[in-house]
């Protein structure tokens, strides 16, 4: 067990590690340099100031940012920073990116880990339901819905939810309120939308997971000896088949997660809510590098520290995967 | 969009592809066997109404300038109005035709998808290739980095080489491309790896054929029939995720007909003209949908054939 957890943890730093170089390595391939994205002379959209510097001063400012290093010394530098948790300042508004992170946090988390808890609860138990009832219409249903679920673009959905449920009829609202953000509490309500709309996509995946798992364990050997030993019905399903069906959808959580954080980025666009997901976008448009970068690789991060928690999970679980992986 | 692609299996699991190492490979070549063709009814109906949709969705792209009954950068005096007569779908918020927007549309959306298919079959394909014919550490190392793209949600991948490039249809494609090339490169060494010890790869080999040459003329067809069944679950979510960065403004840039960002700026009118926001989601959804039906079909065809 602790040897599986050892080399999975191996194994996470190795992608982490890979991941910082891939997102410390974007930057460095931007047409100009960084220095001439910083200055806005690249020729994209949006960016600003001038074209030209004279060579002069981009030696200077070279220096100034540590760029005349060889990049492995960049790299180094780049991460220690990041350990003492410096990820450099805006090119947008020159504020720590710390800062500009913390701010806008808050209702992205919310959101997403709403949507997560809904998925989870309502698609297991939409998927066990599905399962026991596999035969019946109402199974049927669930299964057919989910299909759907799984195939409509979810930012359709959103803009035709918020257009039809939020503007015509009111019953919720359908854009975050200017000024100051509300409290934790207060903004649940403009959140719920949002986290309903969210939770469909990866609710549709854990359901139909969680359908698949538990009609194959439905139809092993041992629960049919466990029905004509009369074993009650509520302990098959639970005790026995869930356990078994249970693994899958483990697996399938931080895939969940990852397809959340895509759909956060679409939804906060659609209702304005400003968090990581709307940053992500502004920051693209604005070509302010060290946002983008800080939040992927935390992004990546997460994701690994997610994947790793959900094989532990499984190995907790599982006693096969504990011994032989 | 937020389907990720190594979710999208279709029923060939990495457990199907990798063998136990004792195993001998597959005597014949599959080549003998590939075109098993097999009559159109013999599809399955969702693959054969997929085909069809898709057939008619690109054609509309194709000779769209014959078919859309205005230009679609044409300003007509009225601005956001509903269904009309002249205007089937109604016009958007600078007068712009909507049905002509959401025909030009389907040509940016096509051209998009195969470019991000062909970005991700040149950087795939070799990717697996060499995963899977070269040594023990070319494939330890290759997957690995395989296992850092897959990190990324696809859309936020796409996000971060947007970055880097800058927003416009080639470039957000290239991206998806860029993003959706691990996932190829991973089913592809998973095929490979069986036909390593093939029969008639030890008899090539023993002729003297060189290594290079063997992977391209006798392996990679026998190898190319799950990549290809993929290519279409991914040109079907490579589309959503286009039609999401559209949405995002970060795809083809405005007046061109783009379904994402027409999407997106309908929204904005949406009282006026509702039917221009379901409009362009609609026929996303039906394009995304008939792609995946199509490769599902395709499926059936290669695992029976």
């Amino acid at each position: 067990m602790r040897r599986m957890i050892l080399r999975r943890v191996a194994t996470s730093v190795i992608t982490v590690v890979g991941c910082s170089l891939l997102v410390f390595a974007l930057r460095y391939l931007l047409p100009g340099g960084p220095i001439q994205d910083m200055i806005g002379g690249s020729g994209q959209t949006g960016g600003g100031g001038g074209g030209t510097v004279p060579i002069s001063e981009v030696k200077v400012l070279e220096a100034r940012f540590g760029l005349n290093n060889p990049p492995w010394v960049q790299y180094w530098d780049w991460v220690t920073s990041i350990f003492h948790g410096d990820f450099g300042r805006s090119y947008y508004s020159d504020e720590p990116v710390k800062t500009v992170l913390m701010q806008r946090a808050g209702p992205s988390l919310e959101l997403i880990l709403g949507a997560l808890l809904l998925a989870v609860i309502l698609g297991g138990a939409l998927g066990i339901y599905s399962a026991i009832r596999r035969e019946r219409p109402g199974g049927r249903a669930v299964l057919a819905a989910t299909g759907l679920g799984i195939s409509i673009p979810d930012f359709w959905l959103a803009t035709l939810a918020a257009g039809f449920l939020g503007l015509k009829l009111h019953i919720f609202p359908p854009l975050w309120p200017a000024g100051p953000n509300p409290s934790a509490a207060a903004s649940l309500h403009y959140l719920i939308l949002p986290i309903l709309l969210l939770s469909i996509v990866a609710g549709a995946f854990i359901c139909r997971q969680l359908h698949s798992s538990m009609a194959e364990a439905l139809r092993s050997p041992y629960i049919r000896t466990a029905w004509a030993m009369g074993v009650p019905p509520r302990t098959i399903y639970l005790n026995y088949a869930l356990r078994n069906a249970i693994g899958p959808v483990i697996t399938l959580i931080p895939l969940a997660f990852a397809a959340l954080v895509s759909g956060t980025v679409l939804v906060e666009y659609i209702f304005n809510i400003p968090g990581l997901g709307s940053q992500i976008v502004t920051s693209v448009i604005n070509l302010d590098y060290p946002v983008v970068q800080a939040t992927v690789l935390i992004l990546a991060i997460v994701v690994a520290i997610l994947n790793l928690l959900s094989d532990i999970a499984l190995g907790l679980l599982d006693p096969r995967i504990r011994r032989g992986v | 969009m937020s389907i990720q692609p190594e979710e999208v299996t279709l029923g060939l699991t990495q457990h199907d592809l990798v063998p136990d190492e004792e195993s001998a490979g597959p005597a014949l070549s599959r080549r003998a066997r590939f075109g098993r063709g097999g009559r159109w009814y013999e599809f399955r109906l969702g693959a054969r109404i997929g085909l069809v949709v898709t057939v008619i969705l690109i054609l509309a792209g194709v000779f769209a300038s014959l078919i859309a009954p205005a230009n679609p950068l044409h300003l007509f005096p009225q601005t956001a109005q509903g269904p009309s007569l002249h205007h089937l779908l109604g016009t958007d918020l600078d007068g712009r035709d909507v049905l002509s927007r959401l025909i030009y549309g389907s040509t940016s959306a096509y051209e998009g998808v195969g470019i991000a298919m062909l970005v991700t079959a040149i950087i795939g394909v070799p990717w697996g290739l060499i995963a899977g014919f070269g040594g023990k550490a070319a494939d330890e190392g290759l997957m690995r980095l395989a296992d850092v793209f897959f990190s990324f949600p696809a859309l936020i991948l796409s996000i971060g080489i947007i970055s880097v490039l800058g927003p416009s249809l080639v470039h957000s494609m290239v991206a998806v491309g860029i993003a959706f090339a691990p996932s190829i490169a991973r089913l592809l060494r998973g095929a490979t790896l069986p036909l390593r010890r093939a029969d008639f790869v030890l008899v090539a080999s023993s002729l003297g054929v060189r290594r290079s040459r063997i992977v391209v003329r006798h392996v990679l067809p026998n190898a190319i029939a799950p990549i290809l069944v993929q290519m279409f679950a991914l040109a079907s979510i490579a589309l959503i995720i286009q039609a999401a960065l559209g949405f995002l403004s970060l795809g083809a840039q405005p007046p061109a007909s783009s379904w994402g960002n027409d999407l997106a700026t309908a929204y904005t009118y949406f009282l006026s003209n509702p039917t221009a926001t379901i409009a362009p989601g609609l026929c996303i959804a039906i394009a995304a949908w008939s792609l995946s039906a199509l490769g599902d079909g395709l499926r059936e065809v290669f695992i029976f054939g």
